[in-house]
Formats: structure tokens, C-alpha cells, sequence
């Protein structure tokens, strides 16, 4: 890593990724490489360093931790007592599953009906999925909350996965309809002329085309609905019910004075997010770039 | 870490894509009710969680009483509000977050110019700027929280180099606690402005490059000439969305590092909601907080609908 060498994106790389990496290297002077270099490595130190830190710390006892030197894993032992994990994280993985099957035949219908039939006030009532996309949660949260009450579902699953649901079907109906445009019409018009009717070609033609969206949509919505605190903090208040995240934001919120618990507590809710990130990478940067311009 | 390929166009939007609300669907339409079946759990999906939330929102702003029990009060809450210093220092904080927005802008264009440059193992430098933008915030406040304790290890670092005059109490401080809660949020959205400027960058024509660089312009007229004002797009819809994100969806960040305080000296606008309408029972001023909320938010979103519909960005595929 020491130099930066002007052929390092050469002919042997260009078969990974062939059109999309760097080509545009500019003939840099030594001391701007070293400099530019220098950025960089500092900038993912800044990145990095707190990760370190969480890692270290969790890897103390309060003790160590208070009173400095040493290292163990008495802390990820407490873990268990002071964070129910297991059954946490169970809940988390119910919860976004159910969320994330109801938004992908949600998403995946109105999507295919956007992009490819026609029917009156399609482009406003798009407009109006793009614009739900960006309202803020909290505003609205409460309302949503009356509701959940009068039906009876605070504290339990369906509750917050009817939550969840709504809350993701915009942004996956905005994706689904962007990848139904670029599928020919000419492959739906072909099923319409072959006898097949409109939910027929969405079976058997549209959906199985769209394999890469929803997985995207899988990635983006898991990430969030594991990650989010507020709506499983209102609508799963049981301890049992709870998601990891918010089981987390409980036991920081009860002002624990064990940090390093705290830390391992961190790490562990955040390792399925990472392995699904670290898994699906390029389906995660391509649902979070579609419909950015140059 | 596995090899990730960094097209816009080319696993979630093939490239030819006109997916720009106007251009027709090639399809002739028959007389179905299908189309409205098809887009109807959608539509249902949103009413319940966007719509009729909204229209109760703004109509029980005019309320005060409880969840259940409502009376019409007219202005009073919005009168309440615009006098109480809690809101008002909220608004104050969430304008202040707004200016991280433009300096996560710059610092994510200058990383993904270098990146873009092929600086060797840019895909590592890219995974490891993105990655806090996966992680749960409620994990990432905690760390935050414990590592900008007055004891904590940002102030260790600056003791151990000799600027123990800086090391302040960075969550406890009136005047710091705000500024601590932006950093953390900079921290994590950085890699979001990385990723989608480097996409950006990775998708310009070559042969333009290639005629400046035959041309002899230097290195940093190329970027600042040349690429950058080609992504510019990009850099919009980036400002746009993190404007929306510091103004309405920090609430998490504030809840873990500071929860409010000290005093409400770091309150935003969300963290008052929730404190009105979940915490204190104040409903009524929850609701007319949540429509000041929306007003600001709907400038910028009415400002990203307009992005969206600009001809480079159809051109793009949406």
C-alpha cells in the first residue's frame, strides 16, 4: 500500500468489473499521491476508529474497563443476562420476514400496473408514492398508532409488521416500477396476444423477470427494519416481543452504567446487518443509487 | 469482501429505462379493471400509513386533550409552541444540522474524486466509509455516547497530543451536545454521499476525460471543470435527501446520545414530538410540531419531485 501505481486497474483487474471501474487516472505528481494518500488513510481511520473502540471495550469488564489494562470476555457472558439476544433477535427476524413478504407482493403488483398497464391518474398517483417516500415517520407516527390501538394490535407482531409494511411500500414500489419500465413491452404484449390474462403475464412473465429488484428490495428493507428503533419502541413494548434493536435502546435507556455490556450489546445487533451488507453488496449500493442522475 | 459491482444502471434499473412518469407505456390500455386491482393493496398500504395519518395530523393540530378525548382549541397549540423555548430551541437545533449538510457534501465529493481517480484499494475504502450507513443507529449512538463522555476516548486522544483545551464535555455541554449529535450523523451518511457520487463518477463518459487530459488541463481542473459539474444531479439530489434526513430523521441519534439534553439543550423537532405526544401526553402539540415538521419537509420534497423529473435524471432510468 506503500505506492500508488498508475497501471493498478490494468488489464488483470478488468475482469471483475470490467465497466465500472476507474479509469479516469490522472498523472498526479509524487508529493499529491503521498498526499492524497495520506487523506484517504486518515479518513478511514475516522471511519474505522470507532468500531475499534466498541470492539475493545466490549473485549473488558466494567473494571478493566473503568480502571484501564486487560482484556476478557466476562462482558459478552453478562451480555446474555442483561440482553435477551436470542429471543430478540428471533422477534427481529419474524417481524421484518413477515414485513418484507407483505411489501414484495405489495410493491411488486402496484409496480408491474405502474410500469406497464395504463389506467387513469397513474403518473398522480406515482407522484404520490414518491412523495410518501420522504415524509417524515415521526410526524405521522402517531395516528398510525390511534389505529393500531382501536384494532387491538399494540404489542404484538401483526401489529408492528402491518407497520412496517406501509411504512416500506413506497420506496419498494418506486424500485419495482423504475425495473418494470425497462422490461420490453413487447414480452407483455406477447403474453397478452398468447391468451395469457393480465395476472397470468404478471405470474409467469413479469415476476420471475424481477428476481434482482426484489431481492434489492429484500437487502433495503431488512437492513431498515432491523435497524429501526421508533416504530418497534411505540407498537412492541413486551420485553418478550421486542426486536433486538429496540431491546438494545431499552437497556441503554435504562441508563446501564456497564459500558462494555453496552458495546457487546452493539455488536451483536448490528452483526446481521452487516453480514446481509457484506453478502449483498452490490444489490444495496444499486437499490440505494437507482434514480440518481449524473 | 465480495466484489461489489457499482453500476446505477445496471442490476436494479437496465440502462434505456424511461421510467419517467410521462412516457407512456407502450401498452394500449383496454377497458380492465385489473390495473386498479393490481395497484389497489398499494394504494390501501398507503392510505393507512401515510394519507390518513397525515389528513388527522394537520386536523388535530387544531386539538388539545388526549389520544381519545379531543377539544377544539383553534390556534392555541401553534400560538403555545411559537412561545415555548423547547420548540423553539428544537427548530433552532434542526437548522443548525442543516448546516452539516453542505460539509458532508464536500467531504463525500472529495473522497469520491480520489476514489474515482483510481487510488489503489478504492473498493476498501468505499466498504469501510459505507458501512456505518447499515448499522443500526441505536448501536452507533451507544458507541458515540461512551466514546464522547467527558472521560471518554475522543477527549483521551486529544489529552494524549496536548490539546487538552479542546477536550470538552462534548454530550453535556449546552453549546456542544447539538454539534456532537451532527458529527455522529456525518459520520454515518458520509458513505451514502461517497456511493452515490462515486457511481456518478464511475458512469461519465471516458472520452471527455480523455480530450481534457489531451489538452493538458491539471489535475484539480479536471475534477472541479470538468467531473464534478457532470454529476451535479447527483450532488442535488444528495443535498435534497440529507436536508430531509437532518430535518426529520435524527430522532434515534438524539434518543441514544443525548436524549434531549442537557436540559433540552439538544432536542430537534422529532425528539419534541415524541416527547409531547408519547412521553407527556401533550398530543395537540405533538400534532402541530408534526405539521411544522411536514411544511419544511414538504419544500424539499416538492424541490426532490422536481429533481426527479428533470430530463438527465428520466435519462437515467427514472
Amino acid at each position: 500500500m506503500s505506492t500508488l501505481t498508475a497501471d493498478e486497474f490494468g488489464p488483470a483487474d478488468a475482469g471483475s468489473d470490467s465497466d465500472q471501474m476507474p479509469k479516469r487516472r490522472s498523472r498526479r505528481s509524487p508529493v499529491k499521491q503521498i498526499l492524497l494518500f495520506a487523506l484517504m488513510v486518515l479518513i478511514a481511520i475516522v471511519m474505522l476508529y470507532p468500531f475499534y473502540f466498541m470492539i475493545d471495550t466490549s473485549l473488558k469488564s466494567n473494571d478493566q474497563f473503568l480502571h484501564g489494562g486487560g482484556h476478557s470476555l466476562a462482558s459478552w457472558t453478562a451480555l446474555s443476562k442483561a440482553l435477551p439476544w436470542g429471543q430478540q433477535m428471533v422477534n427481529s427476524t419474524i417481524v421484518s420476514a413477515a414485513a418484507i413478504l407483505l411489501i414484495l407482493f405489495v410493491s411488486s403488483l402496484a409496480g408491474f400496473s405502474f410500469a406497464k398497464l395504463q389506467f387513469r391518474m397513474s403518473g398522480f398517483v406515482l407522484m404520490g408514492v414518491v412523495a410518501a417516500m420522504l415524509i417524515p415517520v415521526q410526524s405521522i407516527i402517531i395516528p398510525v398508532y390511534v389505529n393500531i390501538a382501536h384494532l387491538h394490535l399494540l404489542n404484538t407482531y401483526v401489529g408492528a409488521v402491518i407497520v412496517y409494511a406501509a411504512l416500506g411500500t413506497p420506496f419498494a414500489t418506486f424500485l419495482m416500477t423504475a425495473y418494470y419500465r425497462s422490461i420490453p413491452d413487447e414480452l407483455v404484449e406477447a403474453g397478452i396476444v398468447d391468451g395469457l390474462s393480465y395476472a397470468q403475464v404478471f405470474r409467469r412473465i413479469a415476476l420471475p423477470l424481477s428476481t434482482p429488484a426484489l431481492i434489492t428490495i429484500t437487502v433495503l428493507q431488512f437492513i431498515q427494519i432491523w435497524d429501526d428503533l421508533l416504530v418497534g419502541l411505540l407498537f412492541l413494548q413486551n420485553p418478550q416481543q421486542r426486536t433486538i434493536t429496540v431491546g438494545l435502546g431499552a437497556l441503554a435507556a435504562g441508563r446501564t452504567t456497564d459500558i462494555p455490556v453496552l458495546m457487546a450489546g452493539s455488536i451483536m445487533s448490528a452483526i446481521p446487518a452487516i453480514l446481509v451488507y457484506l453478502v449483498f453488496q452490490r444489490f444495496l449500493i444499486n437499490g440505494l443509487t437507482a434514480g440518481i442522475g449524473k | 469482501m465480495s466484489d461489489p459491482a457499482l453500476s446505477v444502471s445496471s442490476a436494479v434499473v437496465p440502462s434505456g429505462a424511461t421510467a419517467d412518469g410521462r412516457g407512456m407505456p407502450a401498452r394500449k390500455s383496454r377497458r380492465s379493471t385489473w390495473p386498479y386491482l393490481f395497484v389497489l393493496p398499494a394504494v390501501i398500504a398507503i392510505g393507512f400509513g401515510f394519507i390518513f395519518p397525515l389528513v388527522t395530523v394537520i386536523r388535530n393540530s387544531f386539538y388539545s386533550g388526549t389520544f381519545y378525548k379531543l377539544t377544539f382549541v383553534g390556534f392555541d397549540n401553534y400560538k403555545f409552541m411559537f412561545q415555548d423555548d423547547v420548540f423553539l430551541t428544537s427548530l433552532k437545533n434542526n437548522l443548525k444540522l442543516l448546516l452539516t449538510v453542505p460539509f458532508m457534501t464536500v467531504v463525500a465529493l472529495i473522497v469520491a474524486v480520489i476514489l474515482n481517480d483510481g487510488i489503489r484499494g478504492w473498493r476498501a475504502y468505499r466498504s469501510s466509509i459505507f458501512l456505518p450507513y447499515i448499522l443500526p443507529a441505536v448501536g452507533i449512538g451507544l458507541a458515540f455516547s461512551v466514546f464522547l463522555q467527558y472521560n471518554g476516548g475522543l477527549n483521551a486522544i486529544l489529552r494524549a497530543v496536548g490539546l487538552d483545551s479542546l477536550a470538552v464535555d462534548w454530550l453535556g455541554s449546552p453549546t456542544w451536545a447539538i454539534w456532537s449529535v451532527g458529527a455522529v450523523v456525518v459520520w454515518q451518511q458520509l458513505g451514502f454521499g461517497v456511493v452515490v457520487f462515486l457511481a456518478a463518477l464511475l458512469s461519465l463518459p471516458p472520452e471527455v476525460t480523455e480530450a481534457a487530459r489531451i489538452d493538458g488541463v491539471s489535475w484539480t481542473q479536471l475534477q472541479t471543470r470538468i467531473h464534478i459539474p457532470q454529476i451535479r444531479t447527483a450532488i442535488e439530489f444528495f443535498v435534497v435527501t440529507e436536508a430531509i434526513t437532518v430535518l426529520s430523521w435524527v430522532f434515534t441519534y438524539v434518543y441514544v446520545l443525548t436524549l434531549g439534553g442537557p436540559g433540552n439543550a439538544s432536542s430537534v423537532m422529532e425528539f419534541y414530538i415524541w416527547k409531547n405526544g408519547f412521553a407527556q401526553g401533550s398530543v395537540g402539540l405533538a400534532n402541530s410540531a408534526a405539521v411544522i415538521v411536514m411544511l419544511l419537509a414538504s419544500v424539499l420534497i416538492f424541490a426532490y419531485l422536481r429533481l426527479r423529473s428533470r430530463p438527465d435524471a428520466q435519462a437515467r432510468g427514472l
